[in-house]
């Protein structure tokens, strides 16, 4: 049975957001270290990075009123009620059970697409990490224009300390994410989702129908 | 037809050769000048020295000139107690060429009350006295304004040490009296920066012959008004009126040019003769900056550059277009030049019209000239800032609109550090007066030079200069390029150190023409039985011991070496506009040139590091470390507070960055494996899908 977990509206919002944090980390890494990966003028790589930088801010405000107003944004929350069992049976799902072929504690649905780690993780990504990000990388834009203005937060050594640190860290999410795409129903399956919205829910045993399989379900070895 | 054309060609003729009368004819708006002697008697009539004080001052109250002029008093009526100063050297009594040593020339101005006499007054104008335009302390000495140093009886000077009145006996290296009243005093010299052609070597030598008096009158001998005769100056009768007059055109009065300036200051150009290089203190800004003041293209300058067909830019662009040193260094009193300071007028104008009227200028001209802000222009610090800055007459934001974050840039960049990054001619390196040569002179390593200075052959590369922090005036830190000086030289004393007196390192080492056997013993690596060059270093403890025993030997009390490092910033010799630093990696990348190392000595006498001259208002932001047997400055803006992009990093961010990416690569490939794993053990090896198809 087919089920659509994402509105065009989410995947579109989902990979504006991907295509602009790699082009921020490709073009965050030229300005980093220019010698190892200036593929871009300077200039140019500078440029692209804060025009991205507020492509990416805009897009974060967007997506936020649509949570907000649509409700969406309660898939994002943990649920305190048996958050601490639902995350402790989630790790040891990917501690065990996932190599087991045992079946995700927690199905995605199209009203429950995160389990409580991502919940977690996106909680801290969304609130922490990415305003982080914006507010340093905003203000390292504007220390550029109003040097000045910057030396009461420790001026750009500080702020460069912080958003090169936000930005490995970014990195880091990013990798664990996709890696994260392939533990579904089979491994193309949340990717599949992502792009056509849709994403094949397990058969009841009610239907007379298979229960799920493995995650790797649907690979050649 | 013929006729036509010449009265069609005419016009164009003479404008065309306007400049060139020009230069022949100085103006002549200025009236004739009675030349008079001190007595105010017509030196045509006296056969005395021309008195310039009293000669100009019929009409220009030279009085206050000289009293309103840094470049008579050299800080010497900003003198404190020797060492009184914190920034300063232990022995320095002033911010200025009279009171503030410099290893470039070395010799002591002794001040009163030391002991031990080096340099005293006399031989200071004698010496040094080729920089210095006159008055002051060459009038004056160590006496302010009290009395002529010349005043008094000579017999004074018998007793004690004196160093207005005493000279150091070159041959038994005792006071010797000096007899001002031969010498006279070399007073302000007017003639050196306001006639059209001043004969400087004449004055020079004038000042190395003992003949001070006269020094001014030799400047006049370009202009037929004296000759030099066997017996000294004569006049030429011919050239003066009756009462004693010469016109202003023969004296060639006018308002000083930068080759005036170049005559104490450095190498500055007009004219279609090409640029030379003399490549020693003479050229005293080009031999310590690597800067020429000049418009001609460097291509076409009789220096040997490198790739010297690329060099198509002028020596300096504002020479080029013709600007003057006084064009930026103004007299501050000068009316069309004149701008109130923001500190001193009232906040609710943003112009003053109140200033001198002309007549009220020309009587009493301030001599105090605008000035920057250097790290070797300690002189008169309270004019730092004066000067027109490159803002000041540039509209920075019309010609920056391509630079991305002109606001940043601007703030932490002077103009010099990306309009200047290439010193052209070479500079002095090094200096070493831990060991002189056989005629007492130091050792000195030049930069932006392949091979010898006294090669014709040697290649001029110039150089980079290093970029520094300076604080501003106005509170700001900027980047500004500078040339390293690195000096080592004897220091002798515990409780009142002085550099050991040059008179004694030649008797130490020097025996005869020759160096000392024992020095020989101990530095002769070759075992020729001579010195050269290479053999002339401390650089090993014993030789270092052997050296200081020679000191000691000769009297030199507690002997040690000391170095420092003397920042000159480089400020002359801009480039065209597309000769600045544009690309952005210049400075965006890891080895930029903001961190870009820069050579302080080819050895390192005694092993001891220099340290950084304190009163140049500069801070090395870096780390003087050995590289080998060389010395290299390996700037640093982390340490200056600069964030660079692409050039600074936090290594520790970058490693916990590269740690968090690595172990999520690991782990999640771990995982990955281990899923593949689990999932063939459980499916079998042709997979359980496969088994389903089939079935």
């Amino acid at each position: 049975m087919r089920e659509q977990v994402y509105s065009p509206y989410e995947r579109i919002w989902h990979w504006l957001q991907a295509v602009a944090m790699l082009l921020l980390i490709a073009t965050g890494a030229a300005i980093h270290a220019p010698d190892v990966f200036g593929v871009l003028p300077f200039a140019w790589a500078v440029r692209i990075h804060n025009s991205l930088g507020f492509l990416l801010v805009g897009n974060a405000f967007l997506g936020a009123f649509y949570y907000i107003s649509t409700g969406t944004i309660r898939q994002y929350l943990p649920e305190p009620r048996d958050f601490v069992s639902l995350a402790f049976r989630q790790t040891l799902y990917y501690l065990s059970g996932i190599f087991r072929g045992e079946p995700h504690p927690l199905e995605k649905t199209a009203a429950r697409r995160l389990n409580p780690l991502q919940q977690v993780t996106y909680l801290i990504t969304l609130n922490v990490l990415l305003p982080l990000q914006i507010v340093t990388g905003v203000l390292m834009w504007g220390g550029q224009n109003w040097p000045h203005a910057v030396q009461y937060v420790g001026g750009l050594p500080t702020l460069g300390l912080v958003h090169t640190l936000g930005a490995w860290t970014f990195g880091s999410f990013i990798l664990m994410h996709v890696y994260l795409t392939t533990t579904g129903r089979t491994p193309l399956a949340h990717l599949k989702a992502m792009i056509t919205g849709y994403e094949d829910q397990p058969h009841t045993a009610a239907e007379g129908q298979p229960e799920p399989t493995t995650e790797l379900e649907g690979l050649r070895p | 037809m013929t006729h036509r054309l010449a009265r069609f060609l005419a016009p164009g003729l003479i404008l065309a050769a306007l400049p060139l009368l020009a230069a022949e004819s100085p103006p002549t708006l200025h009236p004739a000048v009675l030349l008079v002697d001190v007595d105010g008697t017509p030196v045509v009539q006296s056969g005395r020295p021309v008195s310039p004080m009293h000669s100009c001052g019929k009409c220009h109250d030279t009085r206050y000139i000289a009293a309103h002029n840094y470049h008579v008093s050299l800080g010497s009526d900003e003198v404190t107690a020797v060492g009184a100063v914190a920034q300063r050297r232990a022995w320095d009594y002033g911010p200025g060429g009279f009171g503030r040593w410099n290893p470039l020339t070395y010799r002591y101005l002794t001040p009163p009350g030391d002991q031990r006499l080096d340099l005293g007054v006399a031989e200071w104008v004698q010496r040094q006295g080729w920089r210095h335009v006159g008055g002051g302390p060459a009038v004056y000495g160590h006496r302010g304004r009290e009395a002529p140093v010349g005043e008094g009886s000579a017999a004074q000077a018998e007793t004690g040490v004196d160093p207005d009145r005493q000279v150091l006996d070159a041959t038994t290296g005792q006071p010797r009296a000096w007899d001002w009243q031969q010498s006279g005093v070399a007073e302000l010299n007017c003639f050196l920066c306001h006639s059209q052609s001043p004969d400087n070597a004449a004055r020079i030598q004038a000042l190395a012959e003992g003949r001070f008096q006269w020094a001014a009158t030799a400047t006049l001998a370009a202009s037929g008004v004296v000759r030099k005769t066997a017996a000294g100056w004569e006049y030429v009768a011919e050239a003066f009126d009756g009462d004693g007059n010469v016109t202003a055109q023969r004296l060639g009065i006018r308002p000083p040019t930068s080759q005036h300036c170049g005559q104490c200051h450095g190498l500055t150009q007009h004219g279609t003769e090409p640029v030379r290089l003399d490549l020693t203190l003479r050229q005293w800004s080009t031999a310590t900056k690597g800067q020429v003041f000049s418009g001609q293209r460097m291509f076409e300058s009789a220096v040997n550059l490198e790739d010297k067909s690329h060099w198509t830019r002028p020596w300096d662009v504002h020479a080029e277009a013709m600007l003057e040193c006084s064009s930026c260094h103004f007299p501050l009193n000068n009316p069309s030049y004149f701008e109130s300071s923001p500190r001193n007028r009232p906040a609710h104008l943003r112009y003053e019209p109140r200033r001198l009227s002309l007549d009220e200028y020309l009587r009493r001209p301030s001599h105090q000239f605008a000035k920057g802000q250097t790290a070797q222009g300690t002189v008169a610090g309270h004019l730092a800032g004066t000067m027109r800055r490159c803002e000041d007459c540039h509209r920075v934001e019309q010609t920056h609109d391509w630079l991305p974050y002109p606001a940043v840039h601007l703030a932490r960049l002077s103009c010099e550090a990306c309009h200047v990054p290439h010193a052209a001619a070479p500079a002095i390196r090094q200096v070493d007066w831990t060991l002189v040569d056989v005629t007492g002179q130091p050792q000195l390593a030049w930069r932006g030079i392949r091979g010898a200075v006294s090669d014709p052959a040697a290649v001029v590369t110039g150089f980079a200069p290093v970029l520094l922090p300076r604080s501003d005036l106005n509170g700001g830190t900027r980047l500004v390029p500078h040339n390293l000086i690195s000096a080592w030289y004897w220091v002798e004393g515990g409780a009142t150190p002085r550099p050991v007196r040059q008179f004694d390192l030649q008797r130490a080492f020097i025996v005869d023409g020759a160096y000392h056997p024992e020095l020989v013993a101990a530095l002769d690596a070759n075992r020729d039985g001579r010195l050269v060059r290479e053999e002339l270093v401390l650089d090993t403890p014993e030789k270092t011991r052997v050296a200081r025993q020679r000191l000691e030997a000769v009297g030199v009390k507690e002997p040690r070496i000391a170095g420092e490092i003397q920042p000159l910033a480089t400020q002359h010799g801009v480039g065209p506009a597309k000769w600045a630093t544009r690309d952005c990696q210049t400075c965006h990348q890891a080895d930029s040139r903001l961190g870009e190392p820069l050579l302080l000595a080819s050895r390192i006498p005694g092993d001891v590091l220099p340290e950084l001259v304190g009163d140049s208002g500069v801070e090395l932001r870096g780390v003087v470390a050995r590289d080998g047997q060389t010395l290299v400055y390996r700037p640093s803006t982390a340490e200056a507070g600069l964030y660079v992009l692409g050039h600074d990093r936090w290594a520790a961010i970058d490693w916990l960055g590269s740690l968090l990416v690595l172990s999520v690569v690991l782990g999640t490939g771990s995982h990955a494996g281990l899923r593949w794993w689990s999932y063939r053990k459980r499916t079998g090896r042709s997979g359980r899908r496969e088994e389903a198809d089939d079935a």
